[in-house]
């Protein structure tokens, strides 16, 4: 389910919805049991009336009541079916609303008494009780019996007449069988009501659910609305903490930390997009006015030579720049394969500055080069270009005269650069662009030997190296900091 | 007419500077900021060709110097900066016009004969003196219905001449506004293109154009008064 509004609706409408049934099964199995259990109690009065009745005097057994003299309780829509056995089975009574018909012989529990549904005379769905009760002989005693009024007085009067009867020896079944319509109504009636609660308790719950949750989620609403109406112009905005639910509160906080990060993104991207354009629009300009003038002046052989060398010039930088950039590119998307082989950065620090010879010599730029330790295994592809970069970087950004130190600590897994030269025109702030793609702290890019690629392609190689890299401004000396993979610092 | 270049990139710089120089303008390049504003500040240009991002000195330090103090010289910015922002702030700084890198030298120049023409007071492109007619537009100049065929140099001068129609011009200001500080003219090089325009102005006939005003200079009008 994709929406959080409807799986807590379904969820809990359904786990509501289930409990009532439940409950209300419940309620109509206990309900029927004590509808049963009253009409039971009323039919067990009746037949113990009944069996009271029976007599054996010197005649024999006598039943001292004449039920058929009572057509309200044998004629009529719910006629009252009565027969007596003896406990061998043989029948001493039957009532005349039973016809040519029997009730069943009952088994009788230990209690004295049993009950079960049956099909009566008529057709209709019936409920029967028998009770085995002792004769009691026509004697005084019989003014002992207790009146019958609760389903406690019956035992009593059942074992006393079964005591009676033990003395005498002789007992009986009476079965009175009764229609259980009135019972089956009760229980209908109950049912529907039942079920017509439990179809509005599930109305109103869904009711009351679907507006808490609505009320519930109402702050991811705001923020959602919120969140659509960012783009890429108005990622200053942030989500809102204050007075939000806890669990909003974290998901804003968390939704304005990445707002942070995207709008640096994007202030970074501008920044490089608007290097890349002034990168490149000097040089088209100036190969534009040059070509321009040639063209018009074509008879002019100085403006033709000079038209030759700005394309040639403009091309190497543009050539330079697209290069640059496509390095980056693919140090940044990984394309670049990392591999692992014996690398002698040692030596290669000290090439590289060794190819930088004449200008150092030219600029006055003295070096103090300290390097020791053995090949390092690393990659060998990577590791060239981020010495290169770095020496370069240092040689042509040096104050002059000005001394360039770099200190190296080579293990055979790892190493520690640590390189500096003076500079008096970056300042703090500048650090944290250093690695900006064609970043220039001179706004107009006198300098067409570099591109403003080299530390960007540096920090990427690091990253890809899982290594550190840091910048630090001390005393005027601009210093770079390498370490790839753990090692201790170079004295 | 006298144009600075205050430009950074070298190559840029000397490639106006020579096309210019070619269309008939004196130029001056500045390669920063500082001695661009230096040069603004010590010679009568016409014009100004200003880039924004310059070593030493800002284009909009300079700009604002500049206004500061009074001088109204018009000022084109020209740079690789081409937002909205940059385009209003350059303006409201006191520029003239800004045109954006990269762009082509006909709408450079077609920008400098503009404000050229608004400097002088003259917004029509085609100028009337007598039966003297100038086209800005095409650079041509026609007397009683016939073309005459100028150089560079002589249009400039003509030019010049036309843009204070009637006021006598000295000879160091035509030296001024006609020859670059780097190319300094010999004493006699002014009165010998003014003899040359005259007599190419008269070849189509007609009375003397360009008046001499014997110790204070020239003056082109229809009469000498």
């Amino acid at each position: 389910m994709k929406s959080i509004r409807s799986y807590l609706v379904f969820w809990v409408i359904l786990t509501i919805a289930g409990t009532t049934i439940v409950l209300g099964f419940a309620f109509d199995v206990v309900f029927e049991r004590m509808l049963v259990e009253d009409f039971d109690h009323d039919q067990l009065d009746r037949a113990l009336t009944l069996g009271s009745l029976i007599e054996e005097d010197q005649d024999g057994i006598a039943f001292d009541f004449d039920l058929d003299s009572l057509p309200e309780r044998t004629q009529g829509k719910h006629p009252e079916y009565v027969e007596v056995w003896l406990s061998d089975g043989t029948e001493l009574f039957r009532s005349k609303s039973l016809g040519s018909s029997h009730l069943q012989f009952p088994t009788i529990t230990e209690e004295g008494h049993a009950h079960w549904d049956l099909t009566l005379v008529n057709g209709s769905q019936g409920r029967a009780v028998a009770l085995l009760i002792g004769i009691a002989p026509t004697l005084d005693e019989k003014e002992n019996v207790e009146p019958v009024g609760s389903e406690e007085a019956i035992s009593p009067i059942i074992s006393k007449t079964l005591g009676d009867s033990q003395a005498s020896g002789k007992q009986c079944v009476i079965a009175l069988a009764q229609d259980r319509q009135i019972l089956d109504r009760h229980l209908r009636n109950f049912r529907i009501v039942l079920t017509i609660a439990n179809l509005i308790l599930i109305a109103l719950t869904t009711f009351v659910v679907i507006r808490i949750i609505n009320i519930g989620l109402l702050p991811l609403n705001i923020l959602s609305d919120r969140a659509r109406a960012i783009d890429a112009k108005t990622l200053m905005v942030r989500m809102p903490t204050e007075s939000q639910p806890i669990e909003v509160r974290v998901l804003s906080q968390q939704l304005n930390n990445l707002l942070e990060r995207l709008e640096q993104s994007f202030v970074r991207e501008r920044r490089m997009t608007a290097n890349v354009a002034h990168e490149l629009r000097t040089p088209i300009a100036e190969l534009l006015a040059t070509s321009e003038v040639a063209e018009r002046w074509p008879q002019d052989e100085e403006a033709s030579a000079e038209l030759i060398a700005a394309t040639t010039d403009v091309a190497q930088r543009m050539s330079r720049i697209v290069n640059g950039l496509l390095h980056l590119s693919r140090v940044e998307f990984g394309e670049m394969q990392v591999g692992k082989t014996s690398v002698d950065v040692v030596s290669m620090v000290d090439e590289a500055f060794r190819s930088h010879a004449s200008h150092m010599a030219s600029g006055k730029i003295t070096l103090e080069l300290r390097g020791t330790g053995p090949a390092t295994l690393t990659d060998p592809h990577l590791i060239p270009i981020l010495v290169s970069n770095l020496v370069h970087n240092a040689v042509i950004y040096c104050s002059t005269p000005g001394r360039i130190q770099s200190y190296l600590l080579s293990t055979d897994k790892t190493f520690h650069w640590r390189l500096s030269n003076p500079d008096s025109t970056l300042s703090e702030e500048d650090l944290e662009r250093l690695t900006e793609p064609l970043w220039c702290k001179d706004p107009s890019r006198r300098n067409t030997q570099n591109s403003g690629l080299g530390l960007a392609i540096v920090a990427d190689i690091v990253e890809t190296l899982r290594g550190s890299l840091a910048f630090s401004i001390d005393d005027g000396r601009f210093q770079v900091e390498i370490r790839i993979g753990e090692t201790d610092s170079p004295k | 007419m006298r144009i600075l270049i205050i430009e950074d990139s070298e190559r840029l710089a000397l490639s106006l500077q020579k096309g210019l120089k070619m269309s008939g303008y004196a130029v001056d390049v500045a390669l920063d900021g500082k001695k661009g504003l230096s040069y603004a500040q010590l010679e009568p240009y016409d014009i100004i060709v200003l880039d924004l991002m310059l070593p030493l000195l800002g284009g909009l330090s300079i700009l604002r110097t500049l206004r500061c103090s009074g001088n109204d010289v018009p000022v084109i910015i020209l740079t690789a900066k081409d937002s909205v922002e940059d385009r209003v702030k350059g303006l409201r700084e006191g520029a003239d016009d800004y045109l954006a890198k990269p762009f082509a030298f006909s709408e450079l120049l077609a920008r400098l004969e503009a404000l050229a023409r608004r400097r002088s007071g003259n917004v029509n492109p085609i100028i009337e003196i007598g039966d003297l007619i100038i086209d800005t537009t095409s650079r041509t100049v026609f007397r009683s219905d016939q073309k005459i065929d100028l150089t560079a140099r002589e249009y400039a001068l003509l030019m010049f001449l036309a843009s204070r129609s009637g006021k006598t011009i000295s000879r160091i200001e035509i030296e001024d506004h006609l020859y670059g500080e780097d190319n300094f003219p010999m004493s006699n090089a002014v009165s010998s293109a003014i003899s040359t325009l005259r007599g190419k102005l008269r070849s189509t006939g007609g009375e003397e154009l360009i008046h001499t005003r014997r110790g204070l200079g020239y003056v082109l009008g229809e009469r000498s008064s």
